[in-house]
């Protein structure tokens, strides 16, 4: 049974062909047809449009061809409404219609295919299965692209690499493998099991912590006599109920009422247990009698001191003021004899003195002015007295009166000194009486202190003190009896509160007991956390995300294996015609073989034992005749099978010289031998060489002038 | 893991670090052995680590056991090929990995699909086998427990006489049992 051969194509509104030049018909009658035409007169849609019908928009998409061209690719040509493709084929008197659209048109399906007149098919997995081929082999050996020529000429090693892809047909494995490894899935993961390894070392890191409060507090539990088998929820019950009974007992005792203590069943109980008993413990040892009667009496023996430390003072005071007294009434006198004198100085020995100094200088005067006038000019001829009017001898006068102004001075000047002995005199009696009576005051406040202090004593002491007791002596006393009833009291209370010592020492092993319970249960519930909700949620999510990462693993290494096995096969399958073709359109005398290498995936040029990259050496042409030889080994290997009979080369002939188009029309016509065969080209002397060379019949399409509105110019020759 | 295994288990890493894989596969052998199985292998050298046969429940095992205390495990070539030998021979394969933790424990996961390499550890959990990997995680505690003070007392060349001793002690009480 032969493939499918292509009839005819019928296209409208498809890329280069607008909806106004109307519909496009291109039959393929002969074995093979040429498309002619300059680079951009549409011949490229005119292939496009046959695989689209077949694939879909699954050929405008660079993911499903890997054709980086195909990015933004445009199916409707611009100036149309709606993309119509018909395609019809043979297979010996089977004729197979294939219809696209790119909307529902007067209730036809968008898309259909149909065998004999016969009803609409519409699913395309179908189709694919009549046609016996998916996308990536019509790719790889039905449709030879331009751009997968152009690709395998790139340096780019990874882009050289998916340009092979595309000749194998295995871009979308490859697609598949970048897209798994491009999702980074793994450093999810490392960063999700980071964060859980951090919750893993905050929880180890928490249990040391707890694991040295434990064994600290059991170091403590163990020097407070504790022993291990009491170091636990029954040992802590045992301690409780001792100090319950301890508690009991001393209510009991002092007739105290009983305190109302919580019964003790798991750990929170032994702590409510803790509380309760400490308070009560406190309250039994402030309610206790014989404690209430020790702090009456040491209150009262702290009254007694205060009164006692009171009285000295007072007692101090007064002694201290009239000592003051004594020593001022035995230097100056007491102050009836001090008042006297002063009122001496005052009214009498003051004013005498004072009387005497006036009289002595009004004297002083009247010599004076008799020595001015004796001593003037007038004054010499004054002989008689101008008072007594007796005859005086001026010079004796003169001389009298200096002798009793000498005698004045020194009178005057005794007398000055006694005023001011007796003005200082006065001064100091003044202060002296001021002192006796301030002391006098300041005794009498003091004697009434001292008075009121005994009082206070008296009081306190509940007796009367008469003036002949030493209310000291007395005071002493008190305290020294105080102080023997203290004592006693204080063993009763001695006794009492080493019971209540007892129970608080009871009570603080409970709480050691209970904190190295509390301990253990914190490292219980710690460890227990891997069974918390919490805990298998994160659990959960984690898992899921391993799970996800394990199948897109297993996916990964299963595509991997697919595509590696598919590419050996390939290579293993095609060797032989990949050499055979490339010897004949290359004919390199220096490395005449072509291989590719399964391992590096690389393509390699052969010489014997010698191998080289392509790439590195070969020229644009000679890379070029290694597409083709790839692509033409692939599409005429009877290991891969489809149910196509025909072969689209869209310009092979691409950067290729005169000797190689001849060598390449050559090839082409062993092609024919069991391919149609539908080649286009803009160059002239391929499309000569094509026609020359060729043997089988052709049919020649000229494509040209083209324009917006219509399209090309179609011709047939 | 509990708190008490895995101190346990960080105390033998700390004092034998070189021993620690080993003295981990032969104490994985002898819970073997309390499990219930009747003829366990253990290897130090070559080939699969463990063979566990003739378990009244269980199908046989061969356990190639792996310990690590990150969060992958790097698995050979030779681990691969060894594990699908036995495979061949009708043994269930599995990978046991053992990670000291708070939150981690025995890990006993199917090894088919896994390839060599460094595999995280989430990828063997997405394939363990829930059944022995419970009883492994419930009986080897115990085991520990019991050989975990010798092993911390002993030299470092002593570990693996003495833990050889024992699991051919525990052999012995299989067969009579």
């Amino acid at each position: 049974m032969n493939g499918y051969q292509l009839v005819k194509v019928e296209l409208k509104g498809f890329r280069g062909f607008p909806e106004q030049g109307g519909t496009q018909e291109f039959k393929f009658d002969e074995p093979c047809t040429l498309l002619l035409g300059k680079q951009g007169s549409g011949k490229s849609s005119v292939l496009c449009a046959v695989e689209w019908c077949f694939f879909g928009d699954r050929v405008a998409r660079i993911g499903d061809t890997g054709i980086r061209e195909r990015k933004d690719w445009l199916v409707r040509n611009n100036r149309s409404r709606a993309s119509i493709v018909e395609v019809t084929l043979k297979r010996d008197e089977q004729v197979l219609i294939v219809y696209r659209c790119n909307r529902r048109l007067q209730g036809r399906p968008r898309f259909y295919y149909q065998t004999d007149g016969g009803e609409f098919h519409e699913d395309e997995s179908g189709l694919r299965a009549v046609l016996g081929i998916e996308l990536p082999d019509y790719m790889s050996c039905v449709h030879l692209h331009q751009e997968v020529i152009s690709a395998l000429l790139v340096e780019t090693p990874g882009e050289r690499k998916n340009a092979l892809d595309r000749l194998m047909g295995l871009a979308p494995l490859r697609n598949l493998l970048d897209g798994i490894h491009g999702s980074r899935i793994s450093e999810q993961l490392r960063d999700i099991d980071n964060q859980f390894g951090g919750i893993e070392t905050q929880l180890e890191a928490g249990m040391q912590v707890k694991r040295s409060d434990l064994e600290r507090a059991t170091k403590d539990a163990g020097e407070h006599g504790i022993v291990q088998d009491e170091l636990s929820l029954g040992g802590g019950k045992k301690h409780i109920g001792a100090i319950k009974d301890q508690i009991q007992k001393f209510a009991g005792d002092y007739g105290l009422p009983a305190p109302d203590l919580p019964e003790c069943k798991d750990l929170e109980d032994m702590e409510s247990f803790i509380d309760a008993a400490t308070a009560a413990v406190r309250k039994l040892r402030n309610e206790q009698p014989d404690m209430a009667h020790q702090q009456h009496m040491l209150r009262r023996k702290k009254e007694l001191g205060t009164l006692k430390v009171n009285y000295e003072g007072k007692k101090e005071t007064l002694q201290d003021l009239r000592t003051k007294t004594e020593k001022l009434t035995n230097s100056y006198g007491d102050l009836p004899e001090l008042k006297d004198r002063l009122k001496k100085v005052e009214k009498g020995l003051l004013p005498e003195a004072r009387n005497r100094q006036n009289e002595i200088s009004n004297r002083a005067g009247v010599i004076r002015e008799a020595l001015k006038l004796l001593g003037s000019p007038q004054g010499k001829s004054i002989n008689r007295c101008p008072v007594c009017e007796q005859t005086i001898s001026p010079e004796d006068v003169r001389r009298h009166l200096e002798k009793w102004q000498e005698e004045m001075k020194d009178k005057l000047a005794s007398t000055e000194a006694e005023i001011k002995k007796l003005e200082e005199e006065e001064t100091n009696l003044k202060k002296v009486i001021s002192q006796l009576r301030q002391l006098q005051s300041q005794t009498q406040i003091a004697a009434k202190d001292v008075s009121e202090s005994t009082k206070a004593i008296a009081d306190a002491l509940k007796v009367e003190i008469s003036e002949s007791q030493d209310p000291l002596t007395l005071l002493s006393k008190g305290m020294a009896d105080l102080e023997d009833e203290l004592e006693k009291v204080g063993k009763v209370v001695e006794q009492s509160n080493a019971r209540l010592n007892s129970m608080e020492d009871g009570l603080a092993d409970v709480r050691r007991i209970n904190t190295i319970l509390r301990i253990q249960r914190d490292m219980e519930e710690l460890s227990k956390i891997k069974e918390t909700n919490e805990y298998e949620q994160v659990a959960k999510a984690r898992k899921s995300a391993h799970d996800f990462a394990d199948l897109s693993e297993s996916i990964y290494e299963a595509v991997q294996t697919v595509l590696q096995r598919n590419a050996k096969s390939r290579i293993a399958s095609t060797r032989d015609a990949i050499s055979s073709i490339f010897r004949e359109l290359a004919q390199r005398s220096d490395f005449p073989d072509l291989r590719i290498d399964p391992v590096s995936y690389e393509v390699i040029a052969v010489r014997g034992d010698k191998s080289e990259i392509a790439q590195r050496f070969l020229n644009k042409g000679d890379i070029n005749c290694a597409a083709l030889s790839i692509f033409l080994a692939l599409a005429t290997s009877k290991d891969l099978s489809h149910n196509l009979g025909f072969m689209i080369l869209d310009d092979p002939s691409q950067t290729l010289d005169s000797t190689h188009n001849e060598r390449l029309a050559g090839v082409l016509d062993h092609v024919l031998g069991n391919r149609q065969l539908i080649i286009a080209t803009s160059e002239e002397n391929f499309a000569k060489e094509l026609r020359n060379s060729l043997t089988k019949k052709k049919q020649v399409y000229f494509m040209r002038d083209w324009s917006d509105d219509t399209g090309p110019k179609v011709e047939i020759e | 893991m509990d708190y008490e295994s895995c101190e346990m288990l960080k105390a033998i890493r700390s004092r034998h670090p070189s021993e620690f894989g080993k003295a981990c596969q032969v104490l994985l052998a002898i819970t073997c052995c309390r499990l219930g199985f009747r003829n366990v292998v253990e290897r130090r050298s070559q080939g699969v680590d463990i063979d566990a046969r003739s378990h009244p429940a269980f199908a046989d095992y061969s356990f190639e056991v792996k310990t690590t205390h990150s969060s992958s495990v790097s698995i050979g070539t030779k681990d691969v090929e060894g594990l699908e030998a036995k495979a061949k021979d009708s043994f269930r394969t599995a990978y046991a990995v053992l990670r000291p933790g708070l939150l981690s424990d025995w890990i006993i996961a199917g090894s088919k699909g896994i390839p060599a390499g460094n595999i995280p550890l989430g990828r063997f959990e997405a394939r363990e086998l829930p059944d022995i990997q419970c009883q492994v995680r419930r009986v080897f505690p115990h085991v520990l427990k019991e050989h975990a003070a010798e092993i911390l007392r002993i030299a470092r060349n002593e570990v693996q006489g003495y833990l050889q001793k024992c699991l051919a002690d525990e052999k012995r009480k299989c067969r009579q049992r």
